[in-house]
């Protein structure tokens, strides 16, 4: 094994027990993207070591929860039954952003500028990144508005730092209008970050918040330079999900 | 593949059709090693008791983030509750004062299983392999896989802690998953 793959493998451990910060972080996402999805040795060292992460995991003293943790739990679920959310096939999600990533011309589709298209693969390569995570979660959105095309998927889970919106054949909004994002919670809804755009019909998106506080998603066309207070639905297009 | 893994699978199945005892059953066998990990962690009730609650929300809300085809669902399952605790651990700037909080609890190592709950099942069964095989560590290589593990510690941080090179920190970080590694292939193949 060469040094560079032993060095590969030091950063893959360290990644999978979560104790990777700074540049050996950053370099580890990159291994994560570019090397490791094509690396047979890497990708079944990187498996072995996170079922290790795993079992490390009963090394632990077991003791019983206190019975309010169950009960807290069974009050969590009551409601979710009637707002299941809509998962979305993790290959088939997982072929899309990729399929981005490799298509030609996809810098001069998504930014006029070099350093705005790097901004975008490097979130896209976060987004495929975010996806091998345990417990990543991806949720779709459905339209909820007459006419209202296109893929949004929303995706974010234990673990991950970040929430991530993507979105594939989004269509324009009408003209002096942008997309924007909601999080609701018992169906009070605050607005997150700036409105946005798709690109040539792609939406990436990385959001700092924990999406955990938060029972729903929505995404609404609003117009442009208006500081929104509440969502405009059924006036162009929408969409929501339960998560 | 153990016969827990597939009582695993096939309760992992009947969640992911919205199958409530099928959830209640997971949360049966995995309750006691998740909140031993959370609590280990944490180093706090109350948030050990969240990481948990959590947790299970997490599997019951998504039942379809576990992909079979990419490991057991044990393994699955305690990384998600690992992930919850360290990051809450982080989250909530109480490393400081683990060692402290730590001091009530007892070590991985040296512990006796019969001091925990008893638990006769394949995950306690699963869990005297990991210990066993913990205990083939060198003491160096074992504690920075703790600090990594149970300590919540980047390995950054516990070179600092250490007063050791970051690259000897890596490099027994890693020389620990494979011996562990190897030590648990061993048993599986029992």
């Amino acid at each position: 094994m060469t040094d560079e793959h032993e060095r590969n493998l030091e950063l893959l451990a360290g990644y999978a027990l979560i104790a990777l910060e700074g540049s050996d972080a950053e370099e580890a996402d990159r291994l994560l993207s570019d090397h490791v999805p094509w690396c047979i040795t890497c990708r079944a060292a990187l498996a072995d070591f996170r079922d290790l992460t795993g079992d490390l995991g009963l090394a632990a003293t077991p003791a019983d929860p206190p019975d309010l943790v169950l009960a807290r739990i069974r009050r969590g679920i009551e409601d979710v039954p009637v707002r299941r959310r809509r998962g979305v096939g993790m290959v088939a999600l997982v072929a899309s952003v990729a399929a981005l990533l490799g298509m030609a011309g996809f810098s001069l589709s998504l930014g006029g500028r070099a350093t705005r298209a790097e901004a975008e693969r490097g979130t896209a390569l976060e987004v495929l990144n975010a996806m091998r995570q345990p417990g990543a979660d991806p949720v779709a959105l459905e339209a909820s508005s007459e006419g209202t095309v296109g893929q949004l998927v929303e995706i974010s889970g234990p673990g991950l730092e970040h929430m991530y919106l993507y979105g594939d054949e989004v269509p324009e909004p009408a003209e002096g209008n942008g997309f924007q994002l909601w999080l609701g919670n018992g169906g009070i809804f605050d607005p997150v970050g700036e409105p946005f755009l798709p690109r040539a019909g792609v939406v990436l998106l990385r959001l700092t918040i924990d999406p955990s506080r938060y029972d729903e998603i929505l995404i609404t066309e609003e117009p442009l330079g208006v500081e929104p207070e509440e969502p405009t639905v059924g006036d162009g297009h929408s969409w929501r999900a339960s998560i | 593949m153990q016969d827990g893994d597939r009582v695993d699978l096939e309760l992992h199945r009947h969640l992911s059709a919205g199958d409530r005892a099928a959830f209640e059953e997971l949360f049966r066998r995995y309750a006691g090693a998740a909140y031993g990990l959370a609590r280990r962690v944490t180093a706090q009730e109350a948030l050990a008791q969240e990481v948990v609650q959590d947790a299970f929300l997490a599997l019951w809300r998504a039942p379809e983030a576990y992909d079979p085809s990419r490991g057991t669902f044990r393994a699955f399952f305690l990384s998600l509750v690992h992930h919850r605790a360290v990051d809450t651990v982080r989250r909530e700037d109480r490393l400081r004062k683990r060692t402290e909080r730590a001091s009530n609890l007892e070590p991985v190592v040296g512990e006796d299983v019969a001091e925990g709950v008893v638990r006769e099942n394949d995950l306690d069964l699963r869990r005297k392999e990991v210990l066993e095989a913990l205990r083939t560590l060198p003491p160096e290589q074992r504690q920075v896989l703790e600090m990594a593990y149970f300590g919540g510690s980047t390995q950054a941080g516990i070179a600092e802690e250490l007063g050791i090179p970051l690259g000897t920190v890596k490099t027994r970080t890693l020389a620990a998953m494979r011996k562990l590694r190897r030590a648990l292939e061993r048993e599986d193949e029992r």
